[in-house]
């Protein structure tokens, strides 16, 4: 049978309404609870992965492939016990998980590697987008003024939170984010497509229970977002990203 | 407050294991069909679930050491 062209491309709604549903469990776990939003994660990760699986042949369909990534992540923090593992392991157990699952997602749907080589002569640009990270990161405490991720004294676990957080947390969801699912809708949809990177991972942050925060998690996205899409490199980003997280969660509840 | 996982809860874990299970189901049963499109959709579930596979075993061996040292 001869399929034309027009019959391959999958009907455009679809990633809209997957990425809507993924909205959707991120609101329902907010207010119905936990289990509420993990019963809908794993069924839009089913959902998403089948179609992916029966469509594949289409090319808007390896955009499912990336977004049920965003709520199997969802399912895998939420799954994990918390009270038996320090916070800072557990993120960067979700996170060695997530890196896993990107790795085989990348191969099966051909990501671009591109953004992932190392900066040679834009070093000086990726690290003056890394900075940026500092100041929100003491905007990110102002906000939220959360207790300290590790005591004050605690010199050895106060180390690996900075580890586990700036070289495995915080990069890994600007891997996904900034790299796979920003690849995706931006190819897809254009700028519209950076806006819902972003809107998705705010999502990620309504935990937090701060509008304020999560305000500026998505604003501190789309600035990476195009900074990513303009120097072509997710370094910066990642960068920026960790300096954020561990001055927002550890550094700066304790000196400031 | 954490970066990833901020809403856990002991029947998140159950879901992800009722995912797993169902995910493991549907990859054994694509198996009885050998054709490249079977293969890529075999492939595609793999994506969620070696790190449920793994949460599994985690919230497995967590639950083992709750009842094995928790004291009547």
């Amino acid at each position: 049978m001869i399929v034309s062209a027009r019959q391959r491309v999958m009907p455009w709604p679809a990633p809209v309404a997957f990425m809507g549903a993924i909205v959707a469990c991120q609101v329902a776990t907010l207010t119905a609870g936990a289990t509420a939003g993990a019963i809908g994660d794993a069924v839009v990760v089913f959902a998403a992965l089948n179609v992916y699986a029966r469509r594949s042949h289409v090319r808007p369909a390896a955009a499912l492939a990336v977004l049920a990534l965003v709520p199997l992540v969802m399912l895998i923090g939420a799954a994990i016990p918390g009270r038996h593992l320090a916070p800072a392991l557990r993120d960067g157990l979700v996170a060695a998980l997530l890196l896993q699952a990107l790795w085989v997602t990348a191969g099966i749907v051909s990501l671009d590697w591109a953004p992932l080589e190392l900066p040679g002569r834009d070093l000086r640009r990726q690290l003056r987008i890394a900075a940026c990270g500092i100041p929100l990161g003491i905007l990110g405490d102002l906000i939220l003024a959360p207790h300290p991720l590790v005591r004050a004294g605690n010199t050895p676990g106060i180390i690996v939170a900075v580890i586990v957080l700036g070289c495995l947390a915080a990069p890994s969801l600007e891997l996904l984010f900034r790299w796979a699912v920003q690849d995706q809708l931006a190819g897809l949809y254009g700028d519209a497509g950076l806006v819902a990177t972003n809107i998705l991972f705010a999502g990620l942050y309504l935990g937090t229970g701060s509008a304020g925060y999560v305000a500026l998690m998505g604003a501190t996205g789309l600035g990476l977002s195009l900074a990513v899409r303009r120097t072509g490199s997710v370094w910066g980003a990642a960068g920026a990203h960790a300096l954020l997280t561990v001055g927002a969660l550890v550094i700066w509840p304790l000196v400031l | 407050m954490s970066e990833l996982g901020g809403f856990a809860s002991n029947a998140a874990g159950a879901v992800a294991i009722g995912l797993l299970l169902v995910l493991l189901a549907e990859h054994e049963i694509l198996r009885l069909v050998s054709s490249p499109r079977m293969r890529r959709a075999r492939s595609a579930l793999m994506i969620a679930i070696v790190p449920l596979l793994v949460v599994f075993v985690l919230v497995g061996v967590l639950r083992l050491a709750d009842i094995a040292f928790t004291h009547p």
